[in-house]
């Protein structure tokens, strides 16, 4: 894996970043978490969700589709709750770390098995 | 040319040690191909091939890498399983490699239709690709080619690029990155030209470190045309007028 551990310090990143493309790269999700200075990655390294920073920066979670059918993404929350958030065609938008915790999504570990897929 | 019927992936941060994706359709005749890759190549090494609810199919390992266990390396293993029913069914595949250093790993598949393939031609692939640079010498004329990496650096594929094949920059069915694990890909070429070598992959971003599987599923042998005797036949129509017809068969 790469430099550094859990802690995105280490590679001199203000923050990690889990990346999910589908439908020949339509279809994406962007979500940012930092370390919760226990996790390891051996277990998966973990951490709250954050928002970066500066102007049109401050979010936490961001969604495109480019195409034409709608999608959704699937986690298993740290507790083994199944969420889902649906994706439209056209959508182009971003979530705060407040808004996306509103929905379950607190830490890394509220979207283990990330999954994007056509079925609801 | 060969034509995928069905295409899905697993999550790609899986950390159990085995994982089930549902409701996958087969027909009789086509083929399922399924990749699976890992973020760090630690021990225990595994090869244990996944299995399917209902009728089992039988599952061949087409390639893995690394052969033995290599922290430091991600982790690749290819599997084909021709079906000869239809049926849907659960596949459970297991994680690839041990859990220290990373947990992460996830699987694709792909359901080859059948009357659209000729089974597999070439493979190739390694744990250290150089880069997601991978060449396959294909062995017919319009092949498709599917595969994928995992890359151990966890390079930000933000902006990437796949190589051009016979014209086309295919199609890409997965891309996931965790920074502070990995970054995945894989992708697909419908026909990649006339048999001969291919560089399959991604040219950007660079710095990636790869374990990488690329395999050629080569298209249909076009139909013969039908020959045979033809048999003539003549007769009245049953009112008795001069009426006739004439058949030919074979």
């Amino acid at each position: 894996m790469p430099i550094g551990t859990c802690d995105p310090a280490t590679r001199g990143d203000p923050y990690n970043v889990i990346q999910l493309a589908v439908g020949n790269g339509d279809v994406m999700v962007t979500i940012r978490y930092d370390w919760d200075q226990i996790s390891t990655r051996d277990t998966g390294c973990d951490g709250p969700l954050v928002n970066g920073t500066g102007i049109g920066n401050t979010w936490a979670v961001a969604y495109v589709n480019a195409g034409e059918t709608t999608y959704y993404m699937h986690t298993t929350g740290r507790n083994g709750q199944s969420r889902t958030f649906t994706i439209n065609p056209g959508a182009n938008g971003t979530i705060t770390k407040s808004q996306a915790a509103a929905q379950g999504y607190v830490n890394r570990s509220d979207v283990d098995n990330l999954t994007l897929t056509t079925e609801p | 040319m060969p034509t995928i019927a069905s295409s899905n992936a697993s999550a790609w941060n899986l950390t159990a040690a085995t994982a089930v994706y549902n409701s996958i359709s087969v027909a009789n005749g086509d083929l399922l191909i399924i990749l699976s890759l890992g973020a760090n190549a630690v021990s225990p090494i595994s090869t244990t091939a996944p299995t399917n609810t209902g009728t089992a199919l039988t599952y061949t390992q087409r390639l893995t890498a690394p052969a033995v266990a290599h922290s430091g390396f991600g982790r690749v293993i290819l599997w084909t399983a021709p079906s000869n029913s239809a049926q849907t069914i659960n596949v459970t595949c297991t994680r690839p490699m041990g859990s220290a250093g990373s947990p992460f790993w996830g699987f694709q598949w792909w359901v080859i239709a059948a009357g659209t393939h000729n089974g597999v031609g070439a493979v190739a692939g390694s744990e250290d690709t150089g880069s997601n640079t991978q060449a396959i010498t294909t062995t017919g004329a319009n092949s498709m080619l599917l595969g994928g990496a995992s890359d151990w650096n966890a390079v930000d594929g933000t902006s990437r690029t796949r190589r051009t094949i016979n014209g086309s920059t295919g199609t890409e069915h997965s891309y996931f990155r965790d920074s502070a694990q990995y970054t995945v890909y894989a992708q697909s070429y419908a026909d990649a030209g006339a048999a001969g070598s291919k560089t399959f992959g991604y040219s950007a971003p660079v710095g990636q470190l790869t374990a990488l599987a690329v395999i050629e599923i080569l298209a249909a042998a076009a139909a013969a045309p039908k020959k045979g005797p033809i048999v003539v036949g003549a007769y009245n129509s049953p009112v008795g007028s001069s009426a006739a017809r004439l058949d030919a068969y074979w």
